[in-house]
């Protein structure tokens, strides 16, 4: 970044000194004069018809106020209108929400739970989807969605996606070697450390506030407008400015809908805080997905086809939008670094008695990207060639079309795969293992993850003291994004940063943002608040330029002083545009204010054009961001567990906001790559959870990842014009490569390839006991 | 639920015999307010021991150490006596969860909880504990390797408290090991554990070996087949390596949310040959 004012330095998180001290207050935290607490009856069964609900005895009980069912509810989700709120007269999976109370204390909701009958009948279920979708299918779970051709697809898939360019058969044909692989990846929960929560506030005219602590405030409001069946006017979503984590499962309607609900039956306000057994049940997940992938390459290394087939495992629903968003997304690992001249690409969604896939750091292009940075390790050694070699000699460059028609722009994959194999001194072997049942090797992959380019808006007022407000919906949910917005605004106005106040999300006043997904945040919020910055300015430009005598084309302002360009001394204080008025008696008096009672408040949105691919192909507006990663690491080969000894991250953030957080963002990043690629996975026996605790699910505490000394971080910068300030989105990026890094380590310590994911010690254990046996 | 903090060892019996069996007591609570919490256990009195007076204590004299009931397993962390000559027993309190819960969970309560991946019985088993239980009707020892039954089940009678835990002298050339293995250093429960206490004569012959499993079985167990492999054997690389193949018969272990059967009987005999290393380089030492 040249010459910035405070933009791209590593100012001091605003959400910093609160959260030190303790004192910062979550959705969590919250009560109500009179507030009831809520408990959801969610089903036993993975797939069984309701016969009946018996509420009378739960009603019955004193301090009971309110019972809900569907029939309270009724309300399908909004696309593809699969998923009630409360379930109809079917539950899908194990978790699934069949009623729900409020009462006085707890206790009592726990009692009231208890004393609902439901009377089931159970269907046969399906949990693997590679059944679920095959003719053979023990149970149909919804109506099909429609594939290629606009043909309504086969057994359970709700959703598909397609990619291709050139000509497979041909490409295959000119190969010289075809390589085909199976790879899965499991089920993983975001594992937010503040739950799912919802306080909800319905007054008798049905006017609704809910505090929560979503990830998307706006979708929300929709939703709970169609659930309660009023205005959304009448719908206030509120979000404090702290929010223990979302990673993707805090994104849509979660438990908002029940709260309200009751809410309004109970006139009263009620408190929703989900369990952790229903954070992993009832929330969303990591979709699993079995990928199957057929590579074509030359003898010197040359990609000629390449065809990917992914199974996306959706649960039992579909969350919104999100469901056909994942199924696109996955398709963007699988382009965004190789040139293949000819591809295809089909991505199905199906649907199992499982909980439901929604979003999830990565948004399915961290399971793509498992898979395609395996494939290229595999292929390599079966070239004989350097597996980093391999990658140079295909990557995209600036000016290629990928293989789904993108104009490659501000490619990051080159100089953070460079650097990366520089600091982990790629070519050199790694130094001897420390244990001596262990062996020791490093490996290398590129991580690539599109940014989803949104639609945000923000509002910026200049107080009478000449401080500032910045009014936006974007949710903070621990990338720093009110931090970065603050510096932007102190950028434009050339003020410190204490001269700038982020606001609480709350829908009543912030304006219209489509929420924290999809590392999308820093470029649409980012030019939302560079355009409302602009806007701002020319109000307080016009309102200067008649006391200071110039053109408000002439004008500039820093340090809370409005200026003529190039003669500093015709200034004016911010402060002194606002006008005092005598109210009569002399010392009493009127104001700050402005003459026409308004607000010197500008605001502006932002949203993007979709792309155009060279035959005119319509594509939704992206980004990419690159981050590259190797890893030196050594594996005990009779326990299977892996001890890495340095792990590289480089990262293409275009230009960054604030140093210090997107290093935050790789540190964070690396934590979570190998928590999903090492540590988690969901477990199930008949659809019931076994590890829906914290105990079982192994999250990577700060001991299992590596240390300030083991990890080694870097920052390539790519010219991406269309950010704010050349800004690109990077929370999700930095997450992608970790498991195939890892896996490709692992492949050269001990020969053995590794093609599930998560890389469980128990995984690797068990694989290497199977290839030592196969060579005795 | 009615809730007692008794302040002697006579209150505690007679507050436990007047609950009339249907008491749960409680010291650290690290387990029992979870299975309150989380898995719908309902006392009716909740009968809490943790300030009885003077059950906190480690002392050794010629006949071995003795442990008082209610010393959390912090307090074992480091403890001289203990890493000198009782080294399992110091290899498990290291490991066991993380600071907080073993400066809570108390010895005598993880034994008392029977849980099949504790990683209190493996080591003291292996070092040929015993528990002092008393009641009213006076106190009696029991051998650890005859103290667990099952899952949360021991052979303490309603009514019985345990007062002290024991392991006698290891005496000279004795050498004890805990290889424990989980997925996380911290804050992860045992997948499968082996303990293992030895003694060796000049020629490094076992003249006693004691080993025990722990996650690999519905209660801890010994390996009674390692222990009669050993007997007599000169402790050689090829001996512990040999001892790690026996191992696989003396348990059957299960699959669970933590472990597959296949991969704990795949580790058994790693952990053994682990554990056994260790010991037989600290009855060198």
């Amino acid at each position: 970044m040249v010459d910035t004012f405070i933009l791209g330095k590593s100012e001091l998180n605003i959400d910093a000194p609160e959260k030190i001290a303790g004192r910062a207050k979550y959705a969590i935290d919250m009560t109500l004069p009179g507030m009831l607490h809520a408990r959801v009856l969610r089903s036993p069964r993975a797939h069984a018809r309701i016969l009946s609900i018996d509420t009378s005895a739960a009603r019955a009980i004193p301090g009971v106020l309110a019972v809900i069912t569907a029939q309270d509810m009724p309300h399908l989700e909004d696309f593809p209108g699969d998923r009630p709120t409360l379930a109809l007269d079917r539950v899908c999976y194990i978790g699934d929400a069949v009623a729900a109370v409020a009462a006085e204390t707890l206790e009592l909701a726990e009692q009231a739970l208890a004393a609902i009958k439901v009377e089931y009948e159970d269907l046969p279920a399906v949990f693997d989807p590679e059944v679920a979708m095959s003719e053979t299918t023990p149970v149909i779970i919804h109506p099909s969605g429609k594939g290629p051709g606009g043909k309504v697809m086969g057994n359970n898939q709700a959703h598909w996606y397609g990619a291709a360019d050139g000509d497979l058969d041909k490409g295959f044909a000119e190969a010289d070697l075809i390589v085909e692989n199976r790879f899965t990846t499991g089920m993983a929960q975001c594992t937010p450390m503040e739950p799912h929560v919802a306080l909800a506030d319905v007054d008798i005219y049905d006017n609704c506030a809910i505090y929560c602590n979503t990830q998307t405030p706006y979708l929300v409001k929709q939703r709970v407008a169609e659930i309660l069946k009023v205005s959304p006017h009448k719908i206030r979503i509120i979000v404090p400015p702290h929010i223990g984590g979302g990673f993707g499962c805090k994104t849509r309607m979660k438990g908002e809908g029940i709260a309200a609900a009751l809410s309004r039956a109970a006139r009263k306000p009620v408190k929703l805080v989900y369990t952790r057994e229903e954070v992993f049940a009832d929330t969303t997940v990591k979709h699993p997905f079995v990928i199957y992938i057929k590579d074509g390459v030359k003898q010197d290394g040359t990609l000629v086809a390449r065809s990917i087939r992914a199974i996306l495992d959706a649960g039992a629903y579909t969350d919104g939008t999100v469901g056909g968003l994942v199924t696109r997304n996955a398709a963007y690992g699988a382009v965004g670094v190789y040139k293949v001249p000819n591809f295809k690409l089909d991505n199905f969604r199906v649907y199992t008695n499982k909980p439901v896939g929604g979003a999830f750091r990565g948004f399915g292009v961290a399971q793509t990207t498992w898979a395609v940075e395996s494939q290229m390790d595999i292929i390599a050694e079966k070239l004989g060639m350097d597996p980093l070699e391999l990658r140079l000699k295909n990557l995209l460059v600036d000016g290629d079309y990928n293989p789904e028609q993108y104009l490659m722009d501000a490619v990051g994959s080159y100089p953070t795969v460079q650097k990366a194999a520089e600091l982990i001194e790629w070519g050199t072997p790694a130094d001897a293992p420390i244990s001596p049942t262990a062996k020791r090797a490093k490996g290398i992959a590129i991580g690539c993850k599109h940014f989803s380019i949104q639609t945000s808006s923000a509002a910026i007022k200049i107080h009478e003291d000449g401080s500032f407000e910045v009014r936006s919906s974007v949710t903070d949910i621990g990338q720093g994004s009110r931090t970065v917005m603050a510096q932007i605004v102190a950028e434009e106005f050339k003020v410190q940063m204490s001269q700038v106040r982020v606001i609480r999300v709350d829908t009543d006043v912030t304006p219209l943002d489509t929420g924290q997904s999809g590392s999308s945040t820093t470029v649409k919020a980012g030019h939302a608040v560079r355009l409302a910055c602009k806007e701002t300015k020319r109000q307080l430009f016009d309102r200067a330029a008649s006391l200071l005598e110039a053109a408000a084309g002439d004008l500039d302002t820093a340090g809370g002083r409005v200026f003529v360009k190039g003669s500093p001394d015709r200034s004016i204080a911010i402060k002194d545009l606002f006008l005092k008025l005598p109210m009569g008696a002399p010392g009493y008096e009127y104001g700050p204010f402005l003459e026409n009672y308004s607000e010197l408040v500008g605001g502006a949105m932002f949203y993007p054009q979709n792309e155009r691919g060279p035959k005119g192909e319509v594509l939704p507006k992206v980004g990419f961001s690159y981050c590259s990663q190797a890893v030196d690491l050594e594996v005990d080969v009779e326990t299977g567990r892996i001890k890495i000894h340095k792990l590289v991250s480089i990262l293409d953030p275009g230009k960054p906001m604030n140093d210090q957080m997107a290093i935050g963002q790789i540190e964070g990043g690396v934590g979570f790559g190998i928590g999903t690629g090492i540590f988690e996975e969901m477990s199930f026996r008949d659809g019931k959870p076994t590890n829906a605790n914290l105990t079982d699910y192994r999250i990577p505490t700060a001991l299992d990842v590596p240390n300030v000394d083991q990890l080694v971080f870097g920052q390539v910068e790519t010219n991406f014009a269309y950010g704010p300030y050349g800004a690109k989105g990077i929370g999700e990026v930095v997450v992608c490569a970790t498991a195939a890094a890892i896996a490709n380590a692992i492949r050269s310590a001990t020969g053995v390839r590794v093609l599930a994911m998560p890389l469980t010690q128990e995984r690797v254990a068990l694989a290497i006991a199977e290839y030592e046996a196969s060579r005795a | 639920m009615d809730y007692l903090r008794p302040q002697t060892v006579a209150e505690a019996l007679a507050a436990i015999a007047q609950a009339g069996g249907t008491a749960t007591v409680i010291a650290g609570g690290t387990d029992i307010i979870g299975d309150i919490k989380f898995r719908g256990l309902k006392p009716t009195a909740l009968i809490n021991i943790n300030r009885l007076e003077g059950l906190r204590y480690i002392t050794e004299d010629a006949s071995g150490l003795r442990i008082g009931a209610l010393t959390n397993i912090q307090e074992l962390v480091g403890n001289p006596i203990i890493a000198k000559s009782y080294t399992a027993l110091g290899d498990a309190a290291e490991r066991f969860a993380s600071l907080q819960v073993r400066n809570l969970a108390t010895v005598a309560g993880s034994l008392g909880r029977a849980s099949p991946g504790g990683d209190m019985a493996p080591p003291l088993m292996a070092l040929g504990a015993s528990v002092i239980a008393v009641s009213p009707s006076g106190e009696r020892e029991i051998d650890l390797a005859d103290f667990f039954l099952g899952p949360r089940r021991t052979v303490l009678q309603p009514g019985e408290l345990m007062r002290e835990i024991r392991i006698p002298a290891p005496g000279p050339r004795s050498g004890s090991a805990y290889a424990r293995l989980s997925y996380r250093d911290v804050l992860d429960l045992c997948i499968v554990g082996v303990a293992s206490g030895i003694k060796l004569d000049a020629g490094n012959r076992v003249t006693s070996a004691r080993l025990a499993l722990g996650s690999v079985a519905p209660r801890p167990v010994r390996a009674a087949n390692v222990e009669a492999f050993l007997l007599g054997k000169e402790l050689t690389d090829e001996v512990i390596r040999e001892a790690g193949n026996v191992s696989s018969q003396d348990a059957n272990p299960i699959t669970d949310q933590r472990a597959s059967a296949e991969y704990r009987k795949q580790m058994m005999p790693v952990l053994t040959r682990r554990s056994l290393a260790r010991a037989r380089d600290a009855a060198q030492g």
